[in-house]
C-alpha cells in the first residue's frame, strides 16, 4: 500500500511538473501596442525584437505585437523601422503571464518616412554599361537596427558603397518569403518595386548570415519585404516630391482597408516618377509602379494573402566618361548618349523594362510555437536596352578616341578640336542623328537599302517560377528550429532586335567583322551568317537578329537551423544544401559555330553547401561578444559560365563552384546613453569564376574575358555608436576601414565573338590588387536635433580609398609582350600599365529638415527636406574601369597608356529632395 | 472603397498616359546639301602652283571645286578620297574610317584650301594635313576630319553618272603621264601578269594589312607594263584576278618614278571587263563568230556580233537542213526571215556563218532584214540570243526581237573590196588592211581631225573629234564608220596633199561644215601620226557627199 501511494505521489509530482513545464512553456508571453508619438495613431509593420528570446514580430495592422512561448526574466526589446527612430527598452518578463507593457510610444522620424531612401540616390541608375544590370546598393539595410548598417547605407549609397565589398549578388532580396534574386545575374532589381516605398516599408532585415525566420541568409545580409495587406493600417496616403536626381517629380498614393471584420484586406498602392531630364543631360525617366495585395483571414491559424508588383519603366542612361571629356566640356553630367534630332534630345540608350510578379502565400499558425509559410512566385521580366550600331561605317560615338583632342599630334589641331569641344558643337560632342540618317539616305541612293546606321534593342527576358515553404518552431525554453524547402525554375531569353533602321530599308544578318578577317577563307558564305538556318535575312524594324538564346537554371534548396538561447549564452549552427542544373539552348545556328550553337547544349550540374555557426557572450545587458563563423560553396551564375554565349554554348573551362569562408567577431554596447558597435570582419573566396565583356569599338565587337580561380579576401574593422546626449540631440558615429583584394593571379581565357577563337588560357597578374567600386574607407559624422515635432539632421560623410576596376587584358604576359627603346622604359610602361588609379578621397555634407503636422484628427502631414552634398563636391568619383584594349603604336611599336585611359562615373554634385506626404 | 475604387481608376488613367509617351522620334528631313561657294581655281592650277613641294601650308584662299571620283568603299583606297574636275585630279588624305558614307562617288564637292598643306609623298600630288614622321621631319599626311568637314562644302546629291574616267592604252598613258596623274582612268588592252593565277592581295604575317604590286601588262607590247597597288583590305583582295585582255579603271598616282594604278571597288577589275578575244557574251564585249561557231551545244545565252552576209534560202527546214553553200543566199534577193552573220563582210563559206531568225512583225525584222533592205548586207549586227543549231548550220535563236536585243546602225558604212570608188572599204576594214600594198578606196563620215602640232597621237587631247567647230589643221580629217564616233580609236586619219582639191575641198578649218559628210578616198593605207591612215592620194581621187 505504501509503495503504490509513494509511486502515486511521484507521478503527481512528475504530472505537476510536467505540466508546469507545459504551461510554462505555453503561457509566459509578452504583448504591446506600437503608437506614434506624435499622431496617436498605431503603426503597423514595426519590427520588434526580442533580444534573449532572439524572437522577432511584426506589428500589426492595429499596432499590436505578441510574443509567445518566451523566457522569463529580463530582457531586450528592440523597435526598429524605418519611419521611426528606433528605441530600445528593457522589459521585465514574468513567467506564467502575459506580460502587456501596453503602449509604446516611437517618434517618427519624418526623414525617413517617406524618404526614398537609398531608392532615390541610385535607382536603377542608367549604368551605361555594355552588360546590363541594375547595379543597386541594398537599401534594404536602412531598415537594420544594426548603427553601423543603417547609417553607412544611408549616408554611403551615393558613393555606391558596398557592405563589406561584397558584390550584389551575396544578398538576398525576398518579397513575402520568395526570394527574387535573378538566378543568371544574381543580384536583385530594385526597378521591380520601382518606387512604391509606401508600400514595401515593412522589411524584415537580417544582417549577414545571422538566423532569420525566412532563409539560410547570405554573406551579404537578406531582406524580407512584406506587403500583407492585413499589416497595413486603415488609411490613405498621398505624397509628391519634387527633386533633381534622376527623376524630376514623384507622386503616390497608398490605400489601404485595414483588415476589415470580414477577415479580408486590400491595399493598392501607385507610385509615379518622372523627369523630362534628369540630373544627367540627355536623361528622361518615366517609371509607374503598382502594387495590389489581397489577404484573408481564414481563421485564427490560416491566412491566405496574394500580392501583385510591377513597374512599367522607360528611362534613359548616363555613359561612362574620360577625364579629357569631362573637362572639356567642364560638367560631370556629361552624357555621351544623346544628340539633337528635330529640336529634341534623344538618347540612344534607353531601357524600356517590365517586371510584374505575382505571389500567393499562406501562413499556416499550427500552434503557439510553430508556424509554416509556404508561397508561390512567379516573376516575367521584359528589359529592352536600345543601343547604336554601324556596319561598314565611321564611329558614332562622339568621345571615340580618334575624336578627342588628344588623339591629334599637332597642336594646331589639339587645339582646333579642343575649340570645339569646349564651344559643346553638337555635331562633334554629342551623337549626330541627322548625320546618320543622311549617311543610310545616300546609301539607298547608291543602290542599296542595307543600313550602315541602326537602333538595336538588346532584350534579356525572364520568366521565373518559384516555390518556397519555411517551418519555424520553438522545440523549448531554449531551442527553436527552423527549416526550409525551396525550388524554382528560370528561362531567361536573350536576344536582339532592330528598334530603328535610320531611314534605311533593312538590315542583313551577317557578321561585317567576320567578312573583314576571314574574306578569303572558302567557308566565308557559311562563317559570316549570324543564323546559319536563315542565311542572309534580311531583318526590319522588330525583327530579332544577331543571336538568340535562352538559357535555363533549375535549382532546389533545404537548409535548416537550430538556435539555442541561454541567460548567458546563444549559439546557432544550420546547413544549407543547393541543387543547380542549368543549360543554354540556341534558336541561331552561328556561323563561327555551327556544331555548336544551336538547339539545346550541355547541362552543368552542382551540389553545394553551406555550414555556418554563431556565438553570443551576454557579459550582462550592456556589454554583448559575438562572433560567426561559416563555409559556403556556390554553384557559378549562368552569366560567368559561357565563353560567348551569344554565340555558342562553349562553356567556361573548369567551371566549378566558388568557396566562401566567412567569420566576424564583435562587440556591442548598450546603455541608456551609447548604442553601438564595433566588428572585426574577413572573408575568404576561392575559385570564383567571373566574366569581364568589353566592348571594342575599333572592332565593334564584345570581347569576353572570362577568369577563374579568382581569389579574393575581404576585411576589415566596422564601428557604429549613436549617443543620446540629451533628450532632443543624438550624435551619430560611423564608419569602416577595410581592405578588399585580389589574393591570387586567376587564369584568364579571351573570346572573340566575331570569330571562331577562342585565345589559349594565360595567367592573369591579379594578386594584390585592390577590388575596385566602393570607397574601403569611409565614415560618417551626424548631429540630430528634435524639437517640437520638427526634426534636423546634419551629417559629415568622407570617402576614401575607391579604386578602379582592373582589367585583366591589361596583366597578362601577352600585354607585356612590346618592344621598348630600354630596359628601363620597359619597365616603365608596364608600371604604367599595371598601375591601379586609387580616386581621390573627399566629403560630403547632408543637411535634412523635417516637420510632422496634425491638421485635425483625422489628417496628418508630413513635410521633409533633404540636401544632400551641400558643398557640391562634383570631384567624387564612385567607379570606374580601365579599358580592355591596348594600343600599340604603329611607328614606335611601343605601348601607348594615354590612348585609352580609364572612364570613370562621378557622385552627383548637390541635389535636394522635396517632399510632402498626407495621411487620412 | 470607394477610395479603392478611386484609385484604381487613378492607377488606369495614369498607365495610358504613361503608356502613350513612346518616345518615337520622326526622321529628320533629308536636305539636299548646297552651297553659295564658288570655285576660283582650277585643279591643275592648284598642282601647278605647288609643283614639286614635298610640304607646304596653303595660305591663300584657294577654292577648288571637284567631284569625288575613287573613295575607301572597298577598303582597297585608304582614308583618301580623290577629287577630279575637268583640268585634273588630285587625292585628298582624310583621317578617318569609312569616309565613303559621307563621300559617295558623284558628290561634287568644293573645298577652301587656306589651311591645308599641299604635298607630294614619293611625287604623288596630295591634298592634307602636317603631322611629324618617324625621322621626326614634317612630311604630308591625313586631314583631322572635323577640319576637312569645315574646309569642304557639298553640293546636291551624288551624281555617279557624271564620273567619266578617259579610256587610254598603256603606250598613250606611258608617254603623258603627267596629265593623268590623279585621275580616274580606264586603261584597255591591258592584262594581269598572273591573270587567273594569284589573288589580288594576300594579308601579311599575323594576319596584318598589306598592300601587293600586281603587273598589268600592255596587249599591243609586253614591254610596257603598269603597276596595280592592290590592298588586302579590300573587300575583293580574295578574288583570283582576271584572265584575259581586257579593261582596268582606277585612279592613277605615281611613287618615285613608278605609275600606279589603284581600283576602287571590285567593279573597275570585274572578270567580266575581260575577254580571251573571244568575248565574253556580254553587251559590251559580245562573243566573236569564232566563238558561236563553237559552243552549239550549252544552249548558252549572250549577245554575238558579226557582219551581215546574207540570208537563209527558202525551203529550208528539219527535213531539208543546211549542208552546202547553196542553202544561203549570199546574194540579192534575200528572204526576210533570217540573216545570216560571219567574222568579216566578204565571207561565203556556210560553215563560217551563225544563222539569227527574225521573228515575223519584229524590230529586227524591220530593221535588218535584207529582203527589204539588201544594202545592209556588209554592215555589222549585235544581236542577243541562245546558241543553237539552226537547220544544220550554227545559229542563234532570239526571242521576241525587240529593240532591247539587238543593236543596228543603219547609218553604219559598209564594206566593199576596196578596188573601186562603188565598193569602198568600211573603216574598220580598212583599219585592219593597214600595209596593203595596193592602194584601196574606204569610206567614212568625217568626225574630226589630228590636232594641228601633234606629231603623234598618244591621247584624246591630241585630237579633235566629236564637235562641230574648232577645227585647227588642214593636214588631215578623221573619218570612222559611224556619224557620231568619239574613240579616235575606231577612225582612220586621212591626208590632205597641200595644193589639192582634196585639201582644199574637205579640210575642217575652211569647211568646218564638213563634219558629218561621207568622204570616199583612195589611198594607201598606212600610218598617220601613229594612228591607222590612208595616205599619198594625188588629190583628186575622192568623192564627198
Amino acid at each position: 500500500m505504501q509503495q503504490k501511494y509513494f509511486m502515486k505521489k511521484n507521478l503527481y509530482l512528475f504530472l505537476l511538473l510536467f505540466f508546469s513545464v507545459s504551461a510554462f512553456s505555453q503561457t509566459t508571453s509578452l504583448k504591446g501596442m506600437i503608437v506614434s508619438s506624435s499622431t496617436n495613431m498605431p503603426i503597423p509593420g514595426i519590427s520588434i525584437q526580442l533580444q534573449n528570446s532572439g524572437l522577432s514580430a511584426i506589428s500589426s495592422f492595429d499596432g499590436s505585437f505578441l510574443f509567445e512561448g518566451i523566457s522569463p526574466g529580463e530582457d531586450r526589446l528592440f523597435i526598429s523601422s524605418p519611419e521611426i527612430n528606433n528605441s530600445e527598452m528593457t522589459v521585465d518578463i514574468i513567467e506564467n503571464q502575459t506580460n502587456d507593457i501596453g503602449t509604446v510610444y516611437v517618434s517618427e522620424n519624418a526623414r525617413k518616412l517617406f524618404s526614398e531612401g537609398a531608392f532615390t540616390l541610385i535607382d536603377e541608375e542608367d549604368i551605361g554599361e555594355e552588360d546590363q544590370s541594375s547595379h543597386n546598393v541594398s537599401s534594404l539595410m536602412t531598415a537594420s537596427n544594426d548603427v553601423y548598417i543603417s547609417s553607412t547605407s544611408w549616408n554611403f549609397a551615393a558613393m555606391r558603397f558596398k557592405l563589406r565589398g561584397y558584390d550584389y549578388r551575396y544578398s538576398n532580396m525576398y518579397i513575402n518569403g520568395i526570394n527574387f534574386n535573378d538566378p543568371e545575374r544574381g543580384g536583385f532589381s530594385y526597378g521591380m518595386i520601382g518606387g512604391l516605398n509606401d508600400a514595401t516599408r515593412s522589411k524584415d532585415v537580417v544582417n549577414g548570415l545571422n538566423p532569420s525566420t525566412f532563409t539560410f541568409g547570405q554573406i551579404g545580409g537578406s531582406g524580407n519585404i512584406i506587403t500583407n495587406a492585413a499589416n497595413f493600417s486603415r488609411g490613405t496616403r498621398v505624397g509628391l516630391a519634387y527633386t533633381n536626381r534622376a527623376y524630376t517629380l514623384r507622386g503616390s498614393a497608398l490605400h489601404s482597408t485595414g483588415l476589415m471584420k470580414n477577415g479580408w484586406a486590400v491595399t493598392a498602392s501607385v507610385a509615379y516618377r518622372w523627369a523630362d531630364e534628369g540630373f544627367i543631360e540627355g536623361t528622361f525617366y518615366n517609371s509607374l509602379g503598382y502594387l495590389l495585395s489581397i489577404e484573408k483571414e481564414i481563421n485564427s491559424r490560416h491566412s491566405i494573402s496574394f500580392t501583385t508588383i510591377g513597374a512599367p519603366t522607360q528611362r534613359a542612361q548616363q555613359s561612362s566618361n574620360f577625364q579629357e571629356t569631362v573637362d572639356l566640356v567642364g560638367s560631370i553630367y556629361y552624357n555621351s548618349y544623346w544628340g539633337w534630332q528635330n529640336g529634341e534630345k534623344r538618347n540612344s540608350r534607353v531601357v524600356t523594362t517590365f517586371e510584374p510578379i505575382a505571389i500567393l502565400s499562406h501562413v499556416f499558425k499550427i500552434n503557439a510555437e510553430t508556424k509554416l509559410t509556404t508561397g508561390l512566385g512567379f516573376k516575367y521580366t521584359t528589359y529592352g536596352q536600345t543601343r547604336l550600331n554601324w556596319i561598314n561605317s565611321a564611329s558614332p560615338q562622339p568621345d571615340y578616341y580618334r575624336y578627342l583632342p588628344s588623339y591629334q599630334t599637332t597642336s594646331v589641331m589639339k587645339d582646333f578640336y579642343t575649340g570645339l569641344w569646349e564651344s559643346r558643337n553638337p555635331n562633334v560632342t554629342q551623337v549626330d542623328w541627322e548625320r546618320m540618317y543622311r549617311v543610310n539616305h545616300l546609301q539607298k541612293l547608291s543602290g542599296s537599302g542595307d543600313a550602315l546606321y541602326m537602333v538595336e534593342e538588346r532584350r534579356n527576358d525572364q520568366m521565373y517560377f518559384s516555390f518556397n515553404s519555411t517551418f519555424n518552431t520553438k522545440l523549448n525554453e531554449h531551442t527553436s528550429f527552423t527549416a526550409g524547402l525551396s525550388a524554382n525554375t528560370t528561362k531567361g531569353m536573350h536576344y536582339n532586335t532592330v528598334s530603328d533602321l535610320l531611314g534605311a530599308d533593312y538590315l542583313t544578318d551577317i557578321d561585317q567583322f567576320v567578312i573583314r578577317d576571314l574574306n578569303h577563307d572558302p567557308n566565308i558564305e557559311n562563317i559570316k551568317q549570324n543564323d546559319m538556318n536563315n542565311p542572309n535575312r534580311k531583318v526590319v524594324e522588330g525583327d530579332r537578329f544577331s543571336y538568340d538564346y535562352n538559357i535555363y537554371v533549375n535549382t532546389a534548396d533545404l537548409w535548416a537551423r537550430n538556435t539555442h538561447r541561454y541567460n548567458k549564452w546563444d549559439i546557432y549552427y544550420g546547413f544549407n544544401l543547393v541543387y543547380t542544373e542549368f543549360w543554354r539552348e540556341g534558336n541561331m545556328r552561328n556561323g563561327r559555330a555551327p556544331e555548336n550553337s544551336y538547339g539545346k547544349g550541355d547541362v552543368y550540374s552542382s551540389f553545394d553547401q553551406s555550414v555556418k555557426l554563431g556565438l553570443t557572450y551576454k557579459l550582462s545587458g550592456k556589454h554583448i561578444f559575438s562572433g560567426n563563423v561559416s563555409y559556403s560553396t556556390l554553384a557559378p551564375l549562368t552569366y560567368d559560365s559561357y565563353v560567348s554565349a551569344r554565340t555558342r554554348d562553349e562553356m567556361t573551362p573548369n567551371l566549378q563552384s566558388e568557396k566562401i569562408f566567412a567569420s566576424d567577431l564583435g562587440y556591442s554596447l548598450t546603455t541608456p546613453i551609447f548604442r553601438g558597435s564595433i566588428s572585426v570582419f574577413q572573408t575568404n573566396f576561392y575559385d570564383q569564376t567571373r566574366l569581364y565583356p568589353y566592348y571594342s569599338d575599333s572592332e565593334n565587337t564584345f570581347i569576353n574575358h572570362i577568369l577563374t580561380g579568382i581569389n579574393k579576401m575581404h576585411r576589415g574593422v566596422e564601428l557604429g555608436l549613436k549617443a543620446k546626449v540629451t533628450s532632443n540631440i543624438t550624435l551619430t558615429l560611423a564608419g569602416t576601414v577595410a581592405e578588399y583584394i585580389y589574393s591570387n593571379r586567376p587564369t584568364g581565357i579571351v573570346a572573340f565573338e566575331n570569330n571562331k577563337e577562342t585565345l589559349p588560357a594565360e595567367t592573369v597578374y591579379f594578386k594584390n590588387f585592390y577590388v575596385g567600386g566602393t570607397p574601403q574607407t569611409a565614415g560618417t559624422f551626424g548631429i540630430q536635433y528634435f524639437y517640437k515635432y520638427w526634426f534636423f539632421n546634419l551629417d559629415i560623410n568622407g570617402f576614401d580609398r575607391t579604386y578602379v576596376d582592373i582589367a585583366p587584358s591589361r596583366r597578362t604576359e601577352s600585354a607585356f609582350n612590346f618592344t621598348a627603346n630600354s630596359y628601363e622604359e620597359y619597365v616603365d610602361a608596364i608600371k604604367q600599365m599595371m598601375t591601379q588609379e586609387r580616386f581621390a578621397g573627399g566629403f560630403t555634407l547632408d543637411f535634412s529638415v523635417g516637420k510632422s503636422f496634425r491638421l485635425d484628427s483625422k489628417h496628418y502631414l508630413n513635410v521633409n527636406l533633404q540636401f544632400k552634398n551641400m558643398l557640391n563636391n562634383t570631384d567624387l568619383k564612385t567607379g570606374g574601369y580601365e579599358q580592355g584594349r591596348l594600343y600599340v603604336d604603329k611607328i614606335t611599336q611601343n605601348y601607348d597608356m594615354e590612348r585609352f585611359p580609364n572612364k570613370y562615373y562621378w557622385a552627383q554634385g548637390f541635389n535636394c529632395y522635396l517632399m510632402a506626404a498626407l495621411r487620412f | 472603397m470607394k477610395t479603392l475604387r478611386n484609385l484604381l481608376l487613378l492607377l488606369t488613367a495614369v498607365l495610358f498616359v504613361v503608356s502613350c509617351d513612346e518616345r518615337e522620334f520622326d526622321m529628320p528631313p533629308i536636305n539636299m546639301p548646297t552651297t553659295p561657294i564658288k570655285a576660283n581655281t582650277t585643279i591643275e592650277a592648284l598642282k601647278a602652283k605647288y609643283k614639286g613641294m614635298a610640304l607646304i601650308e596653303i595660305t591663300d584662299s584657294i577654292i577648288i571645286r571637284g567631284l569625288v571620283v575613287a573613295n575607301d568603299i572597298s577598303g582597297n583606297i585608304y582614308k583618301q578620297i580623290v577629287l577630279q574636275d575637268s583640268t585634273a585630279g588630285i587625292s585628298v588624305a582624310i583621317d578617318r574610317n569609312n569616309i565613303y558614307g559621307d563621300f559617295r562617288i558623284g558628290q561634287e564637292v568644293f573645298i577652301e584650301c587656306v589651311g591645308l598643306y599641299y604635298g607630294e609623298y614619293g611625287g604623288n600630288p596630295q591634298l592634307g594635313f602636317k603631322y611629324l614622321n618617324n625621322r621626326n621631319e614634317w612630311a604630308i599626311g591625313q586631314v583631322a576630319w572635323e577640319f576637312f568637314r569645315e574646309k569642304s562644302h557639298l553640293n546636291g546629291f551624288p551624281q555617279p553618272d557624271l564620273v567619266k574616267s578617259e579610256v587610254l592604252t598603256i603606250e598613250q598613258l606611258l608617254t603623258n603621264s603627267q596629265s593623268h596623274i590623279g585621275k580616274l582612268v580606264t586603261v584597255r588592252d591591258v592584262y594581269f601578269e598572273k591573270g587567273g593565277i594569284e589573288p589580288f592581295a594576300v594579308p601579311g604575317a599575323n594576319n596584318s594589312v598589306q598592300t601587293e604590286s600586281k603587273i598589268l601588262i600592255s596587249a599591243a607590247n609586253p614591254n610596257n607594263k603598269l603597276t596595280a597597288r592592290n590592298s588586302s583590305a579590300a573587300n575583293f583582295a580574295h578574288l583570283i584576278m582576271p584572265e584575259g585582255i581586257g579593261s582596268v579603271t582606277g585612279v592613277l598616282s605615281i611613287f618615285n618614278s613608278t605609275l600606279q594604278i589603284t581600283f576602287r571597288d571590285s567593279l573597275d577589275c570585274s572578270p567580266s571587263r575581260f575577254s580571251d578575244g573571244q568575248g565574253n557574251g556580254s553587251k559590251d564585249m559580245p562573243w566573236a563568230i569564232e566563238y558561236a561557231l563553237n559552243n552549239q551545244t550549252d544552249s548558252k545565252n549572250g549577245w554575238i556580233e558579226g557582219y551581215i552576209v546574207g540570208s537563209v534560202a527558202p525551203g529550208i527546214q528539219a527535213t531539208n537542213p543546211i549542208s552546202k553553200n547553196g542553202d544561203i543566199l549570199f546574194n540579192a534577193p534575200f528572204t526576210n526571215n533570217t540573216v545570216v552573220l560571219a567574222a568579216s563582210p566578204d565571207v561565203r563559206d556556210w560553215t563560217k556563218c551563225v544563222v539569227v531568225n527574225l521573228p515575223t512583225g519584229s524590230n529586227i525584222r524591220n530593221r535588218v532584214n535584207l529582203f527589204d533592205t539588201p544594202s545592209n548586207q556588209g554592215k555589222v549586227l549585235k544581236v542577243k540570243g541562245t546558241l543553237e543549231k539552226y537547220y544544220g548550220a550554227a545559229g542563234l535563236t532570239i526571242s521576241t526581237g525587240a529593240a532591247s536585243e539587238f543593236e543596228f546602225d543603219e547609218n553604219q558604212i559598209t564594206s566593199g573590196t576596196g578596188e573601186t570608188s562603188d565598193s569602198p572599204l568600211s573603216v574598220s576594214v580598212a583599219k585592219s588592211k593597214q600595209g596593203e600594198v595596193n592602194q584601196l578606196w574606204a569610206k567614212g563620215y568625217i568626225v574630226g581631225c589630228v590636232r594641228n602640232g601633234v606629231s603623234s597621237v598618244v591621247s584624246e587631247a591630241d585630237v579633235i573629234i566629236g564637235v562641230t567647230s574648232g577645227f585647227d589643221s588642214q593636214t588631215n580629217v578623221l573619218i570612222a564608220d559611224y556619224p557620231n564616233e568619239t574613240d579616235y580609236g575606231n577612225c582612220i586619219v586621212v591626208n590632205l596633199p597641200a595644193g589639192t582639191p582634196l585639201r582644199s575641198g574637205v579640210n575642217l578649218v575652211n569647211n568646218p561644215g564638213n563634219i558629218g559628210k561621207i568622204l570616199i578616198v583612195k589611198g594607201t593605207l598606212r600610218s598617220y601620226f601613229g594612228l591607222p591612215g590612208s595616205r599619198d592620194n594625188g588629190g583628186n581621187d575622192f568623192i564627198l557627199e
